[in-house]
């Protein structure tokens, strides 16, 4: 329910948008959400696809496509590896013809602009009754989507096999400036769509056909889930990557054990043989021994690094503390003892 | 109740990304173009360019023309002026397009340039000493350049408007316009907002010890130049031994020291790998840092 303030404002904002000449898209855009029904033409209810609807329809179809074309790759695991190779451009070409038999074919509309309830309606058409595509755009629209990305595969094999044929490489000179000149009309194609709103696609405009919302539609409703959570979780994981480096964790540790565990202190006189056996640190035999003035003997590793961590660092058994870097010395065995 | 409210950080982030998915679209399309008619030499040296053709392709037809651009449009958000009433102006437009493209592009060329003029350029008359020293004002300039927009999207996060800094100097805001549809509750923004100021600040806080510890070690160094630092001893490559090289640096061993499986490495280079991956790396026999040892009375021949 709109209240007299709320219409104020979208007075406002429709006279600000007159004064900028907001055409096509925007205007339609701005006017559905104010459910005026000035922007329905005199179709109807038919309204010009949002371009972002069309693009997500044509994302959607490549996508489809890809999902079949692994499937059926997934089917052909076990077979040769050149079977599927050689014949991939006929394989591509037969799923494309089967895709648009079953969207374009019988239905006028892709299978991602089923998916997102848009139909293609044919703009050369003069007779306000019947607006679809007709028979032959269906047909023209099939060798465009089956016909030419299997010629474009299949080129250097076709080049290849017409070499001995006079006059052939005029021809596929031809083409590669033909195909040069698709790729900037449709990079041109695409930036006149961004402002008029028609004709996604090179192909759309050359057939005279344009995706529109049949229906009346809805706004958009947009999850933001994955969004807020991917954000949300990137942050958190940059700032913990961040933090970690500057916590002593062995620091933490060693304190806490010096404080909370009972120890008895243990002289040098009270080295038995089995103390020489294993690094009180990591338990394993000691690799070059060295003593901090307890029984205890430790790899020169483990209580280097450890001491290099944490200066008050002490012995994990007995508590007792190393004075200074002079306070590790290697072991040395007293003959006679 | 206003039917339109002011768009929230999720909204203005996801039409950004998606303005970044078109027009990275639309920059491979000219790049191959350009790639497949002039050759891929011309496409390295003008790569930015072209990068830069394209953005401002794709918002001179989308803002500047009066259109709301695709990511826009997909979160239906419009831009308006500080008074949330009116649609910025075109000269305004103008402007936050070019802030917002040609800024960041001139910031690296000028950088750059600058960059090689004191690095290659001998008919400058500097001193190499001032030399260095602006060689590494320009990198602090770079540095605080990220660290500046890094701020600002900490600021965003908060605030929930200008996510770029186009938006602030031009002052243009972003309006939801979603009938009937209020917000559901979603997570603030402002955790993220408070996370980056920590983070940011911790930075600066690392970075200027840092920078204090350098200055006092400079000094103390300087003092003590006369002493003579300690020097790695230079092995002569002719008399290389392939029985003493080491495979991690290729180069006679220093300090040999040998894992439990029994190759033998420079002390530094296999400390250096361990650290990493606690593994041999000629056998993959898992060593672990302690289990190194190092070899003594054994490089003297």
């Amino acid at each position: 329910m709109a209240t007299s303030c709320c219409a104020g404002n979208q007075k406002d904002l429709a006279a600000a948008m007159q004064r900028h000449r907001f055409t096509t898209t925007q205007r339609l855009r701005t006017f559905l959400v104010m459910a005026d029904d000035k922007t329905r033409n005199e179709a109807g209810n038919i309204r010009d696809a949002l371009r972002v609807s069309q693009l997500d329809a044509t994302e959607l179809d490549t996508q489809l496509f890809e999902v079949i074309k692994a499937q059926l790759n997934n089917i052909f695991t076990y077979f040769k590896p050149q079977f599927l190779v050689k014949y991939s451009p006929e394989i591509n070409a037969i799923i494309r013809s089967i895709l648009w038999k079953y969207s374009v074919g019988s239905d006028a509309s892709t299978i991602g602009q089923q998916l997102l309830d848009l139909k293609y309606m044919n703009t050369r058409s003069t007779c306000p009754d019947d607006l679809w595509m007709t028979r032959r755009q269906r047909l023209a629209h099939a060798c465009l989507f089956v016909g030419l990305p299997w010629l474009d595969e299949r080129k250097a094999q076709l080049k290849a096999s017409t070499s001995s044929v006079p006059h052939s490489e005029h021809f596929w000179y031809a083409v590669q400036w033909i195909s040069k000149a698709v790729r900037i009309l449709s990079l041109l194609n695409f930036l006149v769509f961004l402002t008029r709103g028609r004709y996604q696609k090179l192909s759309e405009r050359l057939l005279g056909i344009a995706a529109v919302f049949p229906h009346p539609v809805g706004s958009r409703q947009i999850g933001f889930e994955y969004l807020d959570r991917e954000l949300l979780w990137h942050g958190f994981a940059e700032f913990l990557f961040f933090i970690l480096p500057l916590i002593n964790f062995r620091r933490m540790k060693n304190f806490f054990s010096r404080h909370l565990s009972l120890r008895s202190p243990a002289t040098k006189e009270q080295r038995s043989e089995r103390d020489f056996t294993e690094c009180t640190v990591c338990g394993l035999w000691p690799f070059n021994p060295q003593q901090i003035g307890c029984k205890h003997i430790f790899c020169y590793y483990c209580i280097q690094s450890n001491y290099a961590a944490d200066v008050r660092f002490t012995c994990p058994e007995c508590g007792h503390g190393i004075a200074g870097a002079d306070g590790i010395a290697p072991v040395v065995l007293e003959t006679g003892s | 109740m206003s039917a339109y409210v002011a768009a929230k950080q999720a909204e203005i982030i996801r039409s950004h990304q998606k303005d970044d998915f078109y027009t990275g679209g639309i920059q491979s399309a000219l790049s191959e173009i350009v790639q497949t008619s002039f050759g891929p030499r011309i496409w390295i040296n003008w790569r930015h360019e072209i990068d830069l053709l394209a953005d401002l392709g794709y918002f001179v037809l989308t803002t500047v023309s009066g259109y709301q651009t695709l990511g826009e449009e997909y979160v239906n958000i419009l831009q308006v002026n500080s008074s949330h009433r009116v649609i910025p102006s075109r000269m305004r437009r103008v402007a936050m397009v070019l802030l917002q493209i040609l800024t960041p592009y001139l910031l690296h060329r000028i950088l750059n340039w600058l960059e090689t003029e004191m690095r290659q350029n001998r008919a400058l008359n500097i001193t190499p000493r001032g030399r260095d020293s602006a060689i590494s004002l320009i990198k602090g300039i770079r540095s605080s350049l990220t660290f500046l927009h890094r701020c600002h999207l900490a600021v965003f996060y908060m605030s929930g408007v200008f996510y770029h800094f186009s938006k602030r100097f031009t002052g243009i805001h972003y309006l939801l316009v979603r009938p009937g549809m209020q917000n559901s509750k979603r997570p603030s923004y402002k955790v993220l907002g408070w996370l980056s100021v920590i983070q940011l600040s911790f930075s600066v806080l690392q970075q200027a010890i840092k920078a204090l510890q350098e200055t006092r070690k400079a000094s103390k160094t300087e003092n003590a130049s006369s002493v003579g630092s300690v020097s790695k001893v230079s092995v002569p490559e002719t008399s290389m031994d392939p029985q003493r090289k080491c495979a991690l640096c290729l180069e006679t061993r220093q300090n040999s020291t040998a894992t439990p499986c029994g190759h033998l490495f420079c002390w530094d280079c296999i400390v250096e790998w361990c650290t990493m991956k606690p593994q041999c790396p000629l056998c993959r026999e898992t060593s672990e840092l302690s289990r190194l040892i190092i070899l003594k009375n054994f490089d003297q021949n």
